[in-house]
């Protein structure tokens, strides 16, 4: 069973091997929708806005939002201050980890239904779980960012997640908190496959905003993998990266 | 019951919407150089692919095509894409020598999932929209 609706400004795809129940589906998708509510900066109305514009008090916040608050100073402080969620104007934008966070319990509601094979993808974000219907790995195939019809590397995943940061999905969308003005021209991709969806998102918005850097912090990370692609074609990966490479 | 929602919190202001089987809502395009019809559109998805206008995403222009398969989304594909590829390419030999590179290169085998780098910026939905309100007639 599988379906695609676009939430989130993005395709969202779920697929779950024999799933015949469409429930869980919509289930999924309903808890991204009220994701989306909550944490979208688009939205006037989401809790976010509010807070940025100072209509919560912090202690007023909903659980959610105190959570991804919390894992975004944790990250922050993971990442020698390079995953910043307050932008120059003095907003917060969680976006960074929102997605993957989201995801990643958008996958636990489909564990916890019984079912262990299954994948969520998210704007290129992945979850997947098990295997697939011919009862191997999940093939992952990692999309050109110069591209959009080419896949570049193709890998396979079993319980990993796999985010990717790039100049190119909605413009400069991440900048280096150190030096907000300088845009990140040198690198325009960075994949990373980690423990789950959500450790993959946070680290790899993080590195990406290290540049060139930021593919020797994946390198350090214990669990975590990267393949990183610059403007010239160039792509690097880290030691472990090749483990995962379908052959 | 299948449900297909079409939503973009880049475009719409408020409302999350979900219709029943075999149609989509089409969102208003809150920028004054579209000219379309300000009021949310629901339409039934006909099979088929269809392509979406060229719109500028400020690095690029854009441009999608929607493929519906059983009145539900099957795939959408970039036609148009910004290009940041350069016409030199060369190997960086002092640049991380520590870590595995390569020219990178396209791959042909068959996949279950796509990742990676996408567009989701507001010209792919405009074209996006464009393509599922052609599905409509």
């Amino acid at each position: 069973m599988r379906d695609t609706r676009i939430l989130m400004g993005m395709p969202i795809t779920v697929e779950i091997v024999g799933g015949q129940d469409s429930a869980i589906i919509n289930a999924v998708y309903d808890y991204l929708d009220r994701v989306d509510a909550r944490f979208s900066t688009f939205k006037n109305n989401s809790e976010i806005s509010a807070f940025n514009r100072g209509e919560v008090l912090p202690k007023n916040l909903s659980a959610e939002m105190k959570e991804v608050l919390q894992l975004s100073a944790i990250t922050r402080d993971q990442s020698k201050g390079y995953f910043q969620i307050r932008k120059p104007d003095g907003t917060l934008d969680p976006s960074g980890l929102v997605k993957g966070w989201a995801i990643r319990n958008a996958a636990t509601i489909i564990g916890s239904a019984g079912f262990k094979n299954f994948y969520i993808e998210a704007g290129g974000d992945i979850q997947a779980e098990g295997v697939n219907a011919d009862g191997s790995g999940w093939r992952v195939g990692i999309r050109s960012p110069f591209n959009n019809l080419d896949i570049i590397k193709v890998i396979v995943l079993r319980g990993q997640g796999m985010a990717t940061s790039g100049t190119y999905v909605r413009g400069q969308h991440i900048y280096n908190p150190h030096q907000p003005t300088k845009p990140i021209e040198d690198i325009v991709s960075l994949s990373v496959i980690g423990p789950d969806i959500l450790e993959a998102d946070r680290f790899a918005t993080a590195a990406f905003a290290m540049g060139r850097e930021g593919i020797y912090f994946i390198e350090n990370l214990p669990g975590f993998e990267g393949y990183m692609v610059d403007a010239q074609g160039i792509a690097t990966q880290t030691t472990g990266f090749g483990a995962y490479v379908l052959s | 019951m299948k449900i297909l929602s079409y939503f973009s919190g880049l475009l719409l202001s408020s409302a999350t919407f979900l219709l029943p089987a075999q149609s989509a809502t089409v969102p208003a395009v809150n920028d004054p150089q579209v000219a379309v019809d300000p009021q949310i559109q629901t339409v039934a998805l006909h099979d088929g692919t269809f392509v979406g206008g060229t719109y500028d995403a400020y690095y690029g222009t854009v441009q999608v095509q929607a493929t519906i398969r059983n009145g539900s989304i099957a795939s959408v594909n970039a036609l148009k894409f910004p290009n940041h590829s350069g016409t030199s390419r060369s190997i960086n030999r002092q640049a991380l020598p520590y870590l595995l590179q390569e020219v990178m290169a396209k791959q042909s085998s068959k996949v279950d999932i796509i990742g990676g780098a996408t567009l989701t910026s507001r010209a792919y939905m405009k074209s996006l929209r464009d393509a599922l309100v052609q599905s409509g007639k």
